[in-house]
C-alpha cells in the first residue's frame, strides 16, 4: 500500500503542477505593464469595449474610446504631441453592432490590420482583449457565422499582450495563441476582476 | 410633366412588384440567434399596451405583448406541479430559440435556485405570459445604456417571467419576487420592460443590469392608474418616481445611487428614470400614435420632450379596440408608409379600342395593389432609390416579423380559470385571427407545439398562418378584404360565444365535488379553445389555397 500511495501522491502532484502550468499564463503576467493614454477600440463592434470602458472610467485612467479607430486616429494623436502609449482592441463580433455601424466583418478586419500596422510603427503596445466569454465565441452564433473567430485571428496573434475573460478560453484557444506566439496572457475570472487587472497593468 | 410623372409611377409600380417578390423569396434573417436574443441595439421588437380596470369597457385589466422578431413560436401549457423538499429550479439562457419543449440545443444553464413546494400552471410562450391565477405579463425590450449590461447575472427577462408566473398571484407579488431574485442572483439581460397585470391592477416595470462592476440590477415599477392606459414600445418610459407612495411606485434600493455613481444624475436635480438609465427620448411613433389617438383632447405633440406616462382614454376600451390597435399600420395618417405608392387606376377598354397615343387627362391615381406597410427595408430602399422620399419608414404596430402576440384580459368577477383569457395570435397581428386561451386550459393543439422559427414544418400551427399571410402580402390590395373579413368573423364569433361559454364553465365549476368540478370546467374550456384554434387554422389554410388560385398565372 505504502509504495502505491507514494506513487499516487507523486502522480497527483505532477498532475496538479501540469494543470496549474496549463492554466497559467505563458509569461509572467503580474509584471506586465502598459502605458497611458490608452486607446480602446473594437474589432467586430461587439458590446465588449463598453465593459472595459466602465472599468477604465472607474479607475480614472487616461483613455479614449473609438470603437472604429483607424490608423489615422493614431497618426493624428501623434501629430498633436500626445501619442497613445497602448491600444486595447476588444475582439468578438456583433452582427447588430456592425450593421448599426454600416460595416461588414471584412471592413473590420481591414481597418484593424491598418490600425495594428500603425501601432507597431509607433511602438504602441497592442493589447488583444476578449471579455464576453463563450457567448462571444462560437457558442450561440448562427451556423456559418465565423466572425467572432475572424476578429480574434486578426488581433490576438499580433498583440503584445492578451487580456481574456477565462470563460472565453474554455477551449484553450487563447492559451494556444499565447504559447505559439509567446505572448503574455492575462486571464481573469469575473467581470469584477477586470478592474484589478487593468489597475495592475496601467498603474505602478 | 404629367406624362413623365405617369411613366415614373408605372415604372415604380412594376419595380414594386419585382421587389416584393424578391423580398418574399429571400431570407431576411441573416442574424444569429445570439444577436436576436441579445437585442444589443434595443431594437424595435415588441409592443405592450396596458389598460387599467376603469379604463376598460367591462372592468378587465389588460396587458399585451407582441413578440416581434425571430423567436420560438412553439407554446404549451405547463401544468401545476408539486416539488420535493430540497429540489431546485434551473435557470437557463437560450430558451427563446429552442424548437420544442424538449430541445436543449443552445440552452445554457446559468444556475439553480431553491424550488418552492408547488408551482402554478402557466401558458408557456417564448416570454411566458399567463398563469392559472390570472397573473399576466407582457414584455418589450428597451435597451438602455450599454454600460449597464452585466452578462454574469443569472436571469434573463423570460426566466424572470417564468419564475414569477410559477410562484405569484398578483402583480405586486411578482415585482417583489423579481426584485429579490435579481438582487441575489443578478440580472444578465439588456434593458427590459414587463407589463404585469392581475385582475385588480397593472404595473409597468423597467429593469436594467447594474453594470459589470456589480451584481444585481436597477429597476423601477409604476402602476398604471386604474382609469388610464399605458404603453411600452421598446423605449424606457418611466419618468419621476415617488417611493413614498408604494401603492403606485416601487424601485430597487440602488435606483438613485447607481445613477449618481455613473454620473448620469446629480443629487438635487429632478430625477427621471428614463433620463438616467437610457437618455433616449422616451417615446417614438408607436407610443405617440397610441396615446394621442386614445386621448385626442390632450393634443399631444410629437416634438415634446416626453409624453404623459399614461392617459385617460376618451372612451373606455373593449378587448376589440385593443385588437384593432394591434392591427395598426397608420393608414390614412402622415405615418402611412404606403401613402406615395399610388398608380393609375386601370380602365377596361372596349374591344378594338386603341390606347390613346397621348394621355388626354391625368389618370385617376389609386393605391397600388402590391403596396403594404410590410414591405421591409430592401423594398423601401429600392423605392427610395428610384424616387427619393417615396417611403418614409415607420415602425408600425403590426409587423410581418411578429412571431406571436397576445392580448390578455384579467377579470376579477370570474373565477381565475375562466377570468384570465389570452387572445393569442400567430404571425402578423393584422393578418391572423385571435384565439381565446383561458387561464384554466389544460392543453393546446399539438400543432401549437411545433416551432416555425428555424425551418418550415408543415405540421406547425404557426406556419399555417404564416404561409397564407406571406402570400396575402404579395398583393395586399387584392387579398386584404378576404383576410380582414376572416379575422372579423373569428372575432365576432368569439365575442358572441364567450358569454355563454363562460356561463357553462361557471356552472360546471360550481357543481358537485370541487376538484371534479374544476377539472370538468377546465376540460370544457380546453375543448373550446382547441376547437376554436383548429377552425382558425383550417380557415387560414383555405385562404392560402384561394390566394394560390389568384396567383396561378403569375403575381
Amino acid at each position: 500500500m505504502k509504495p502505491f500511495s507514494k506513487s499516487l501522491t507523486a502522480i497527483l502532484l505532477v498532475s496538479a503542477l501540469l494543470a496549474a502550468s496549463m492554466l497559467a499564463a505563458p509569461a509572467a503576467e503580474k509584471t506586465e505593464k502598459a502605458g497611458l493614454p490608452t486607446l480602446l477600440a473594437s474589432c467586430g463592434q461587439s458590446p465588449g469595449p463598453v465593459k472595459v470602458e466602465v472599468f477604465l472610467k472607474r479607475l480614472k485612467l487616461e483613455y479614449a474610446s473609438i470603437p472604429r479607430a483607424t490608423a489615422n486616429d493614431l497618426i493624428e494623436r501623434k501629430k498633436k504631441g500626445a501619442p497613445f502609449k497602448s491600444l486595447i482592441i476588444v475582439t468578438g463580433a456583433s452582427l447588430k453592432g456592425m450593421g448599426g455601424a454600416g460595416v461588414s466583418i471584412n471592413d473590420e478586419l481591414e481597418r484593424t490590420r491598418a490600425l495594428i500596422a500603425e501601432a507597431r510603427k509607433q511602438g504602441i503596445k497592442i493589447i488583444g482583449a476578449h471579455v464576453e466569454g463563450m457567448a462571444r465565441r462560437s457558442q450561440g452564433a448562427m451556423a456559418g457565422d465565423n466572425s467572432d473567430e475572424l476578429s480574434i485571428d486578426a488581433v490576438c496573434p499580433q498583440a503584445s499582450l492578451l487580456l481574456i475573460r477565462q470563460d472565453g478560453n474554455e477551449d484553450g484557444r487563447f492559451t494556444a495563441i499565447a504559447k505559439s506566439k509567446n505572448i503574455p496572457l492575462l486571464l481573469f475570472e469575473k467581470n469584477m476582476d477586470l478592474e484589478n487587472v487593468l489597475k495592475g497593468l496601467f498603474t505602478n | 410633366m404629367k406624362s413623365s410623372n405617369y411613366l415614373d409611377r408605372r415604372r415604380l409600380s412594376l419595380c414594386a412588384v419585382i421587389a416584393i417578390l424578391a423580398m418574399v423569396l429571400s431570407s431576411s434573417a441573416r442574424v444569429s440567434p445570439r444577436e436576436v436574443f441579445s437585442a444589443e441595439d434595443g431594437s424595435d421588437s415588441c409592443t405592450s399596451i396596458m389598460v387599467g380596470r376603469q379604463a376598460s369597457a367591462d372592468g378587465s385589466v389588460i396587458t399585451c405583448h407582441t413578440c416581434d422578431g425571430n423567436y420560438r413560436t412553439w407554446l404549451n401549457i405547463v401544468p401545476r406541479q408539486k416539488h420535493a423538499q430540497g429540489s431546485t429550479n434551473k435557470i437557463f439562457w437560450g430558451t427563446l430559440h429552442t424548437e420544442s419543449a424538449w430541445d436543449s440545443r443552445g440552452r445554457i444553464q446559468k444556475g439553480e435556485i431553491p424550488q418552492v413546494e408547488e408551482t402554478y400552471a402557466y401558458l408557456n410562450t417564448a416570454y411566458p405570459c399567463l398563469n392559472e391565477k390570472q397573473l399576466a405579463i407582457g414584455e418589450t425590450t428597451i435597451g438602455g445604456r450599454a454600460e449597464l449590461l452585466n452578462d454574469e447575472g443569472w436571469f434573463l427577462i423570460e426566466e424572470l417571467e417564468r419564475v414569477a408566473l410559477e410562484r405569484c398571484k398578483t402583480a405586486r407579488d411578482a415585482i417583489g419576487l423579481i426584485g429579490e431574485l435579481v438582487k441575489k442572483y443578478g440580472y444578465g439581460d439588456h434593458g427590459e420592460c414587463i407589463t404585469i397585470a392581475d385582475p385588480k391592477e397593472v404595473w409597468h416595470f423597467e429593469i436594467f443590469g447594474a453594470g459589470p462592476a456589480q451584481a444585481g440590477a436597477v429597476w423601477a415599477a409604476v402602476r398604471i392608474p386604474d382609469d388610464h392606459v399605458g404603453v411600452s414600445a421598446n423605449i424606457p418610459r418611466i419618468s419621476q418616481i415617488d417611493l413614498k407612495d408604494p401603492d403606485h411606485y416601487m424601485a430597487s434600493d440602488n435606483v438613485f445611487a447607481l445613477a449618481e455613481e455613473m454620473g448620469w444624475w446629480k443629487s438635487g436635480d429632478p430625477f427621471k428614470f428614463w433620463k438616467a438609465y437610457s437618455g433616449r427620448k422616451p417615446f417614438s411613433d408607436r407610443e405617440y400614435y397610441i396615446l394621442s389617438t386614445l386621448a385626442p383632447a390632450l393634443n399631444l405633440k410629437q416634438d415634446a420632450e416626453e409624453l404623459p406616462f399614461s392617459v385617460k382614454p376618451a372612451k373606455q376600451l373593449a378587448a376589440g379596440d385593443i385588437m384593432k390597435y394591434y392591427r395598426e399600420t397608420y393608414a390614412g395618417t402622415d405615418f402611412d408608409m404606403t401613402r406615395n405608392l399610388m398608380v393609375p387606376k386601370s380602365r377596361p377598354r372596349a374591344r378594338g379600342e386603341k390606347k390613346p397615343e397621348t394621355d388626354e387627362k391625368p389618370p385617376e391615381m389609386v393605391k397600388s395593389p402590391v403596396a403594404s406597410a410590410w414591405m421591409g427595408n430592401d423594398m423601401a430602399i429600392l423605392l427610395n432609390a428610384l424616387k427619393p422620399g417615396t417611403v418614409d419608414f415607420r415602425r408600425t404596430i403590426a409587423i410581418a416579423a411578429c412571431s406571436y402576440s397576445e392580448i390578455i384580459q384579467c377579470r376579477s368577477w370570474l373565477p381565475d380559470e375562466i377570468g384570465g383569457v389570452a387572445w393569442f395570435s400567430f404571425d402578423n397581428p393584422a393578418q391572423s385571427p385571435r384565439i381565446p386561451i383561458f387561464a384554466g386550459v389544460l392543453s393546446l393543439p399539438k400543432s401549437f407545439e411545433v416551432d416555425s422559427q428555424h425551418r418550415y414544418q408543415a405540421d406547425s400551427a404557426s406556419w399555417a398562418f404564416r404561409k397564407t399571410n406571406r402570400l396575402a402580402t404579395i398583393k395586399w390590395g387584392a387579398t386584404r378584404k378576404n383576410v380582414e373579413d376572416a379575422i372579423a368573423d373569428f372575432e365576432t364569433r368569439a365575442f358572441d360565444e364567450l358569454p355563454s361559454i363562460e356561463k357553462i364553465a361557471l356552472q360546471q365549476l360550481n357543481s358537485g365535488d370541487p376538484e371534479q368540478a374544476r377539472l370538468k370546467c377546465r376540460q370544457f374550456l380546453t375543448r373550446y379553445t382547441n376547437d376554436f384554434a383548429r377552425a382558425a387554422i383550417d380557415k387560414w389554410s383555405e385562404l392560402g389555397d384561394t390566394f394560390w388560385g389568384l396567383y396561378a398565372r403569375g403575381f
